[in-house]
């Protein structure tokens, strides 16, 4: 089933993701990670990324493999404000979603 | 469609951006073709999408904060409210509690001039009336 997913959330996902490297990960490697719990598109990742390496969240360095270049991304330190600040933002607002929608009523 | 001609397609469809910004797609979007390896190429080319649905992707990303739409399955569709901000003080409600406070300073003078103190002259009363209004209208 479809929830649409807005910028914020896919934000926190993607810095959520890149978290739990500590060397960091690749594009294409986030992308797999993330389709795994999202139905987005290959396509998708790649401006959320760069947005968020514009706004200091995430950090890029070129890491040399298997005789070609790999850019890998890790979260600087805003970055970790941010994913903790979304973490708990997280919490509150799916708890109340969760209240709500436990609280409709079958037909009868 | 092979790799060379489907990141010349996109370069060319991102040539009206900065060249950082076309620069830094191109090189994520060969990097990720790549990474398919030449076996996987072709499947992860369809995976994206045409060259076009990537541009647009990029585009959109660099337009907005990303903030005027939201990702489904069948790709981005505009709009979708955001759960972080909380309310912010709407214009409205600014200028009800302006006129809140004119209410207020208005009462104030009221009061004073009903109560006629024996101290103060009119003069003196419209004086103190004068800087209650000024001091209400420059708080709110």
């Amino acid at each position: 089933m479809v929830f649409n997913t807005g910028a914020t959330l896919l934000d926190a996902i993607v810095l959520a993701v890149v978290s739990q490297e500590t060397e960091g990960t690749y594009g294409y490697r986030i992308t797999q990670e993330v389709q795994e719990v999202l139905g987005v598109s290959d396509s998708t990742l790649y401006p959320v990324l760069r947005r968020l390496q514009k706004d200091d969240c995430l950090a890029v360095y070129d890491r040399e493999c298997a005789g070609r270049n790999r850019r890998y991304y890790k979260l600087t330190e805003r970055g970790y404000s941010q994913l903790r600040l979304y973490q708990s933002e997280w919490l509150s607002y799916s708890a109340k979603i969760s209240g709500i929608l436990a609280s409709g009523r079958r037909k009868g | 469609m092979n790799k060379r001609e489907y990141l010349d397609c996109l370069e060319r469809l991102l040539a009206d951006l900065p060249q950082e910004e076309r620069l830094e797609a191109i090189e994520y979007y060969s990097d990720y073709l790549e990474e398919a390896g030449p076996d996987g190429e072709q499947e992860a080319m369809r995976k994206l999408g045409s060259p076009e649905v990537v541009a647009a992707a990029v585009r959109e990303g660099l337009g907005s904060n990303g903030n005027e739409g939201s990702w489904t399955e069948t790709g981005y569709e505009r709009w979708e409210p955001r759960f972080d901000a909380p309310a912010k003080q709407t214009d409205s409600d600014r200028r009800e509690h302006r006129k809140l406070r004119i209410l207020w300073g208005l009462l104030a003078i009221a009061l004073l001039l009903f109560l006629k103190l024996p101290f103060l002259s009119v003069l003196g009363t419209i004086l103190i009336a004068a800087l209650i209004v000024v001091a209400v209208l420059r708080r709110s």
